[in-house]
């Protein structure tokens, strides 16, 4: 820099800087976290709309293959009648174990939280 | 003191730490907001425009990739943004002469300067600097107020460093034909 222009350097240096309201601060971080907020929930959408698009896709593809290469026909065979009430009370069981589970995970957050 | 650098504070926001953007604000709100002041002159047009800087910093945050510092990003931000509210509003600027800004000489005028105090000093160059059209006065306010290279300033104003450079000696040389002026008066 030239030594004349540095008397100009000087000057501007000297501009005093503007005060911001106090609650400045607050005002932006409100609408940050609004922003943050949106944000979040654009990201859950698309989040949905991926994995049912991906489902569509799957069943769409399941569909053609079975259509165009001609598979043979899928044979369910059904359990004797006599062991559904064994099935019915593995089911009830399983059913019961993942309620305990649920209640005693929700337990545990709620004591650490 | 600064415990950590912009990008570390970066990293938390982008993370999902958005608490952390508080310290970025602290960092800058305050020059942003005066460089906006300065470029638009009106302090609730300014607290607005900085506000929406911010928050456009935030909402374009993962786009930064670190080429430039943050404070140049942001500032490019603040630029673009007070630019374009300036346009919106009709102003009238000073039409001055080639052979004026070719004969005016830089000693004299500092040496006119000099004669005053210095509260009248930096009112005369606030007055001049109103005079100047607001990409002008951008330029030459982040050149000397806000301390940045002719480099920086480019990547902010998306002008090449020569036109900078160019822009810079003119805007100079205006401002010294409009204190001159001022002092003749």
């Amino acid at each position: 820099m030239k030594p004349e222009e540095k008397w100009l350097e000087e000057l501007f240096k000297q501009l005093p800087d503007e005060e911001l309201p106090a609650a400045f601060r607050d005002r932006v971080m409100q609408q940050v976290y609004a922003e943050a907020k949106r944000a979040h929930q654009r990201s859950e959408r698309w989040g949905w709309v991926a994995i049912i698009a991906a489902s569509l896709c799957m069943i769409g593809l399941a569909v053609l293959v079975f259509l165009y290469l001609d598979l043979p026909p899928v044979r369910v065979a059904l359990p004797e009648s006599d062991s559904w009430l064994f099935f019915f009370y593995i089911g009830v069981l399983t059913l019961l174990l993942l309620g305990a589970d649920h209640l005693f995970r929700q337990y545990v957050k709620r004591k650490h939280s | 003191m600064e415990l950590y650098t912009d990008t570390y504070y970066i990293g938390r926001i982008l993370a999902g730490d958005t608490a952390c953007f508080r310290c970025l604000l602290d960092r800058y709100s305050r020059p942003v907001f005066s460089l906006i002041v300065k470029i638009v002159r009106n302090r609730e047009d300014a607290e607005e425009l900085t506000q929406d800087v911010f928050v456009k910093a935030f909402r374009h945050l993962a786009s930064f990739k670190g080429e430039s510092s943050f404070s140049s990003w942001l500032y490019r931000i603040a630029y673009n943004t007070a630019i374009s509210a300036t346009r919106k509003t009709r102003h009238e600027f000073l039409a001055i002469e080639e052979t004026l800004l070719n004969n005016v000489s830089e000693e004299e005028v500092s040496e006119m300067l000099g004669r005053t105090g210095r509260s009248e000093q930096l009112q005369r160059l606030d007055d001049a600097l109103a005079a100047l059209p607001a990409d002008e006065r951008a330029l030459i306010l982040l050149f000397y107020m806000q301390e940045k290279t002719v480099e920086e300033v480019a990547a902010i104003s998306g002008l090449t460093p020569t036109n900078v450079k160019v822009k810079l000696h003119r805007i100079r040389k205006k401002l010294y034909v409009l204190l001159k002026g001022m002092e003749e008066e």
